[in-house]
């Protein structure tokens, strides 16, 4: 459906009041995306009529330069301990400057246990999310900033730094970010690497020559052997990939050996399934990563297939 | 192949979600309010002179309409906007292309319109302060159009966008409900905007006629 100029404009200004109201929900945005799905024109409507509104608060406004991360008021612990941290931080530069030590760098270690998700701001301004049963060792110096993937997964939003290129080593992979947002994830072979924002260079280390760029988006598998697999994710399938940072599994016509696999790497109460056949069926379905006993019953109901809750250390998918 | 479709959300997530944790919805609604911003700040105050330069290549003004409005579509499909150092520079830069498509596509090729050295010229020239100057005194217009508006709803706009305050906390105040407040605000932004494009094609035809002269 076409609509005049006026037309356009008044319909987008409705969205953006509404916005402006509080409690702006996911039913409400749906809704948008559902105009806004109808005609390209919409979006920049949209855009005008919100950079308007705008506008019109910060007609004297200064242009703000990066933005600094807000602590949200109850989530104090976390802000606290950063705090502590960078008071820590000061002393031991303090520390270094009378030793006539000029050699001013951080480290930091972060590990997580299994089924344990953390949410760590650096000191840089960066914010990593580590994913469970991993390991990352953060090294800020002034030339460089470097995160060594131990173990696991974790996903970075980086702050823009154009002087410290922000590179994550998963074994020889290696990732390099100026100011972006992206996933490390490492494997056997190698690393996958997923971009939500920006643009990220990768490669193996000793094949400098053999990068790729991938832009937001993207992801690719870079193999030790330095050989890149690189393929266009939808952004819909980026947010699931990603959707361990907020504690949940997403599925969409994933196999349900895959599904259960993913639900092992959070638990130690381990999914099984007895029946190949199963492990093939096709499944969606949003879980809590700490959830497989849903997950299982949600299996059985929707396959009508036998499970076994009974035991303490692994859940049984099929007949025995 | 049975497919299952299930969507299984606890209130245990949903408890941590308000605890900081960001949902897709928030993260979405992010964005777009952080390309909003850039928009409004480093963007629009420059739609007028990409406007002129158009205007130049004397293609029918509903196509220099839809050019800009073009624009603002790529505008809002960018997932970040950080990396963009000259955001003048690139308005220019894409105009001229969605330009040159629509040209393609009508068959014509003005060679005036596609002048790759006009274009070089005006994105390297920086900023000149009247350029900067003019760019800022028409964003302060818009507030001129607010003070124009009928009593109650101006007093409603200016509540919220220079007093800053909630649209609830409008409501309570005046004792008003928070739909009318909505309403108001809603009739209020779609005339300061009517006023804002009326003002520019006047101004434009005034320009137009004085380089005739």
């Amino acid at each position: 459906m076409t609509l005049s100029r006026a037309e356009l404009d008044a319909q987008a200004w409705r969205w953006v009041v509404r916005m402006d109201a509080e409690d702006w929900t996911s039913a409400e945005e749906a809704e948008l995306q559902i105009w806004l799905a109808a005609d390209p024109k919409r979006l920049g409507a949209l855009l005008e009529a919100e950079a308007m509104w705008m506008a019109l608060d910060g007609a004297d406004a200064v242009v703000e330069s990066g933005e600094a991360p807000v602590p949200p008021p109850n989530s104090r612990g976390p802000w606290f301990s950063r705090r502590t941290m960078l008071a820590g931080g000061g002393a031991a530069l303090a520390a270094s400057f009378a030793g006539g030590l000029l050699l001013v760098r951080g480290r930091e270690v972060y590990a997580t246990g299994v089924g344990e998700i953390r949410r760590v701001p650096l000191a840089d301004g960066s914010t990593a999310a580590i994913n469970t049963a991993s390991r990352i060792d953060i090294e800020l110096a002034d030339t460089r900033r470097s995160v060594r993937l131990e173990q696991g997964e974790a996903w970075f939003q980086v702050a823009k730094d154009s002087n410290r290129p922000f590179v994550v080593e998963a074994g020889r992979i290696r990732a390099q970010a100026v100011g972006t947002a992206f996933a490390v994830r490492r494997h056997n072979n190698g690393a996958d690497i997923l971009v939500t924002e920006g643009m990220v260079e990768a490669w193996a280390e000793g094949a400098d020559g053999n990068r790729t760029r991938l832009t937001a988006g993207q992801r690719a598998f870079v193999a030790d052997n330095a050989a890149i697999t690189s393929a266009p994710a939808e952004l819909a399938s980026v947010d699931r990939t990603l959707a361990w940072r907020s504690g949940r599994v997403d599925f969409v016509n994933d196999p349900i050996a895959e599904a259960a696999a993913e639900f092992n790497r959070y638990n130690r109460r381990k999914l099984v399934i007895l029946d190949p056949a199963i492990g093939k069926e096709r499944f969606d379905g949003v879980f809590r990563t700490d959830d497989p006993g849903g997950f299982a019953v949600a299996v059985r109901d929707s396959l009508s297939v036998p499970i076994d809750l009974s035991r303490s250390e692994e859940i049984r998918i099929g007949k025995p | 192949m049975i497919r299952s479709c299930l969507y299984m959300l606890s209130d245990a997530w949903r408890a941590r979600k308000s605890e900081g944790q960001t949902s897709p919805n928030e993260r979405i609604l992010d964005r777009r309010r952080r390309t909003a911003k850039w928009v409004a700040e480093a963007v629009m105050p420059h739609e007028r002179f990409v406007r002129a330069w158009l205007r130049r290549t004397r293609i029918p003004h509903e196509d220099v309409d839809e050019v800009i409005q073009d624009c603002y579509c790529r505008f809002a499909m960018l997932d970040e906007v950080r990396h963009i150092e000259r955001p003048d520079a690139y308005f220019f830069t894409m105009a001229r292309n969605l330009l040159g498509r629509r040209m393609k596509r009508a068959k014509i090729v003005p060679i005036e319109a596609l002048s790759e050295i006009e274009v070089a010229g005006l994105i390297d020239e920086t900023p000149s302060p009247e350029r900067h100057v003019a760019a800022r005194m028409e964003m302060s217009s818009l507030r001129a159009f607010v003070a124009s508006l009928p009593e109650r709803r101006r007093r409603i706009v200016e509540m919220r966008k220079f007093e800053e305050l909630p649209q609830r906390e409008i409501a309570q105040r005046l004792g008003l409900t928070e739909s009318i407040v909505e309403n108001e605000l809603y009739q209020g932004m779609v005339a300061v905007q009517r006023a804002w494009r009326d003002y520019r094609s006047e101004t434009e035809r005034h320009s137009n006629e004085g380089r005739r002269a």
